[in-house]
């Protein structure tokens, strides 16, 4: 097998992983890194994401638009579950827990009983990308591209925006952005509500590769789980670090051991980084770097 | 310089410092616990309510059942179930089996052995059912077995799987390895090459199937290139796409099974790694070819027991009855025609010794029976326990229409026939074989 093939397909593999980690981490970990609230129900907002560019798209809506509309439905989801639960739970972690998991069983038995187990798939769009006799999905690095583009955008939004200025604010010291005159619970709003529209982007943008399932959402809690805790408690970097050393190693161990092995890898690398910096690749930059 | 981690918030408390705030205190959280504690108590005595006592004299005749409605397992036990519904509603709208109805009692065990566990042990021990008719995927029916062979309970296990099973209180419907792969692996060398990448679940079925795909390889002058097994719950196949291509097989064998499975045909699809495939497991139990996009299925061979193009007049009557009553069904499964034959040879024994008594209509059973189910007349054999079985040859097209080619009629269970005498002296109600030979290759 010529060297450049491997490479290429190495190079493929490991953009894959980690345009999927990106993407399933970056809502959850803006709600968690901004709000400290654990939400548990972070794979069935993308599942609701993903159902509805399905839905939309089956009836007969462009692709992008159907995607665009997936996050619109589990943001308003958001805001739904935000003014309803999430309103009372600020700083209580473990009620938080507690209920975003009740949320999560709602939601995805109620999608089950709505639409059945499963629905007609979306086809991957873009074709195949070839060299030689080596291809590849062209979709799987448009993914990662994607991914990389929203991280840049959440980069812009939270260092150049007055809402990012507030957002920060309360992040480090609440009750002192309160003080100046930060609307704190507008903030949290918003950023729940991003944060699940992002979730809901994140499945429908996944959802051309995958089965259509109420339960699709558990298969990226974890990694998405994974990859915020170690990215730590800044989102700005936590994020893209642990996206790209997560993925990293989850795609060359996969290349060679396997899709099983390389799941393995994940979490091994994971259980390393966390007990070199039990604060996450952010905490432990900030702490080192001052 | 700012530090990142918000000190005025609890969850940093967890893995430092004891909150001096009084908010998630640990009486609160014991609290939380206790309520929860008690709720999942009370709902576990609500919904063991109103379902106990012997099925014996005028009350009705208690059909156990256990199909997967939710979770990954659900296309295959959904119309299962369905199937099962129906078998039972016409078994009552005939005036019932001798003169009782038949109570389905059916809960889902949600694609999770441990439920399949808990709720067999609830269905045999306490709702006492006359008969039990449960699991699709191998795992749950060796999750299973161990309590229908403690307690006697009568069992079917409605699914194709790969084989083995020699069992005193067990009964298979569905068909083995050397009726189903047996005929599809010379097809795909001779049409396609000789060179097969195996694509397998990483449980027991998976694991023995490859064992036969190998075994008919080596029979019919295959090459064996490449063999994966992948759990079932991975959905990504990035590297095995690229695998598969660098070992670029004439054909591949796929073994897969459940909803994150089907991933795979799609990925390798869009990635240009198509490859002609055959498969036991796809389209005819999973209706892959119903949900997936086409041509992403184009070229897979299936073998099965019975699919719903059988343009029989029996079948076509059968199809019409179960889409009668299950208007929006995407495709009358395999799967469902397992079930519904597994109820069919419970009923007709049960009528021809005149008592659903357990042990009266299994050694009625173990003397052989044919039943007219919607796949041709069908002969169980009473030594195997298992049935003999006409097995149909499919290929599925760009547009995902299934294409009948050929069919080999009469296909014996030979393997498991030549170790398994269960109505000889050697197996006995009281004294039973219960084991499952595994096929190693």
């Amino acid at each position: 097998m010529p060297i450049l093939t491997q490479i290429l397909e190495l190079i493929t593999v490991v953009l894959n992983s980690f345009g999927i980690i990106a993407l399933s981490a970056l809502g959850l970990a803006i709600i968690f890194g901004m709000m400290g609230i654990i939400n548990l129900a972070h794979g069935e907002f993308m599942m609701i994401g993903a159902f509805t560019t399905t839905i939309t798209y089956h009836e007969g809506v462009p692709l992008v638009v159907s995607i665009l509309l997936g996050a619109l439905a589990a943001g308003i989801l958001g805001i739904v579950v935000e003014r309803l639960v999430i309103k009372r739970l600020y700083d209580r972690v473990i009620e938080s827990m507690v209920a975003t998991w009740g949320i999560s069983l709602i939601l995805s038995q109620s999608v089950l009983i709505l639409f059945g187990p499963h629905l007609p798939g979306i086809g991957v769009p873009f074709g195949a990308l070839t060299y030689q006799n080596y291809s590849a999905s062209m979709y799987n690095v448009v993914l990662a591209g994607i991914a990389a583009v929203l991280l840049v955008c959440i980069y812009g939004l939270f260092k150049h925006t007055t809402f990012g200025l507030h957002a920060r604010a309360t992040i480090q010291k609440d009750q002192t952005a309160q003080a100046l005159g930060v609307d704190t619970p507008n903030v949290y709003f918003l950023t729940f509500a991003i944060g699940s529209g992002l979730a809901g982007l994140a499945g429908g943008l996944i959802a051309p590769t995958m089965a259509i399932v109420p339960t699709l959402g558990t298969a990226f809690i974890i990694d998405a789980f994974t990859a915020v805790i170690v990215g730590g408690a800044n989102v700005l970097i936590g994020v893209p670090a642990a996206s790209v050393s997560l993925g990293l190693l989850n795609g060359v161990v996969s290349q060679w051991g396997g899709s099983m092995m390389g799941r393995v890898a994940l979490l091994v690398t994971a259980i390393i980084i966390l007990r070199i910096a039990p604060t996450g690749i952010s905490g432990y930059l900030t702490e080192t770097g001052e | 310089m700012a530090h990142m981690h918000g000190t005025n918030r609890s969850r940093g408390d967890a893995d430092r410092k004891k909150s001096t705030r009084p908010k998630s205190s640990r009486r609160q959280l014991l609290k939380l616990a206790g309520a929860s504690g008690i709720g999942l108590m009370t709902a576990g005595c609500i919904s063991n309510v109103g379902t106990t006592g012997e099925s014996g004299g005028d009350g009705p005749i208690k059909l156990g059942e256990l199909q997967d409605r939710s979770g990954a397992l659900a296309p295959y036990g959904v119309p299962k179930h369905k199937a099962a519904k129906l078998a039972v509603k016409q078994i009552n709208d005939n005036g019932g089996l001798l003169d009782r109805d038949v109570e389905l009692i059916a809960p889902d065990p949600q694609s999770s052995n441990k439920k399949y566990k808990n709720l067999a042990n609830r269905l045999v021990l306490e709702d006492n059912v006359d008969v039990l008719v449960a699991a699709v995927t191998s795992s749950a029916r060796e999750a299973i077995r161990p309590i229908v062979d403690k307690n006697k309970q009568l069992y079917f296990y409605p699914e194709q799987y790969e084989g083995g099973v020699c069992d005193e209180y067990t009964f298979v419907t569905g068909a083995a390895p050397t009726q189903q792969v047996r005929p599809l692996v010379p097809m795909m060398i001779n049409e396609y090459g000789p060179k097969c990448y195996i694509l397998a679940a990483d449980y027991n079925f998976g694991t023995i199937s490859a064992a036969w795909t190998r075994h008919y390889l080596d029979e019919h002058g295959g090459e064996l290139v490449g063999e994966e097994f992948i759990p079932v719950s991975v959905s990504e196949f990035g590297s095995t796409v690229n695998r598969v291509q660098e070992k670029d097989p004439d054909w591949v064998m796929s073994l897969l099974v459940g909803a994150n499975h089907n991933s795979y045909y799609k990925q390798a699809h869009s990635a240009g790694a198509h490859r002609p495939m055959a498969s036991s497991t796809a389209v005819l139990t999973g209706f892959e070819h119903k949900t997936l996009p086409t041509p992403v299925l184009k070229d897979m061979y299936v073998g099965g027991n019975y699919m719903e193009e059988l343009p029989t007049e029996r079948n076509e009557k059968f199809v019409d009855a179960f889409r009668g009553m299950f208007p929006d069904t995407p495709y009358v499964t395999q799967s469902a025609v397992d079930e519904y034959n597994a109820i069919q040879y419970w009923a007709k024994a049960a009528e021809k010794v005149g008592t659903v008594d357990q042990q009266d209509v299994q050694t009625r059973l173990e003397e052989g029976l044919i039943i007219e189910s919607p796949e041709g007349d069908v002969r169980l054999s009473g030594e195997t326990h298992h049935m003999w079985h006409d097995i149909h040859v499919a290929r599925v097209d760009e547009e995902h229409n299934v294409n009948l080619i050929k069919t080999e009629n009469n296909l014996e269970p030979s393997w498991l026939k030549s170790k398994c005498s269960l109505n000889t002296e050697e197996s006995t109600w009281e004294d039973p074989v219960t084991k499952q030979f595994l096929f190693e290759g």
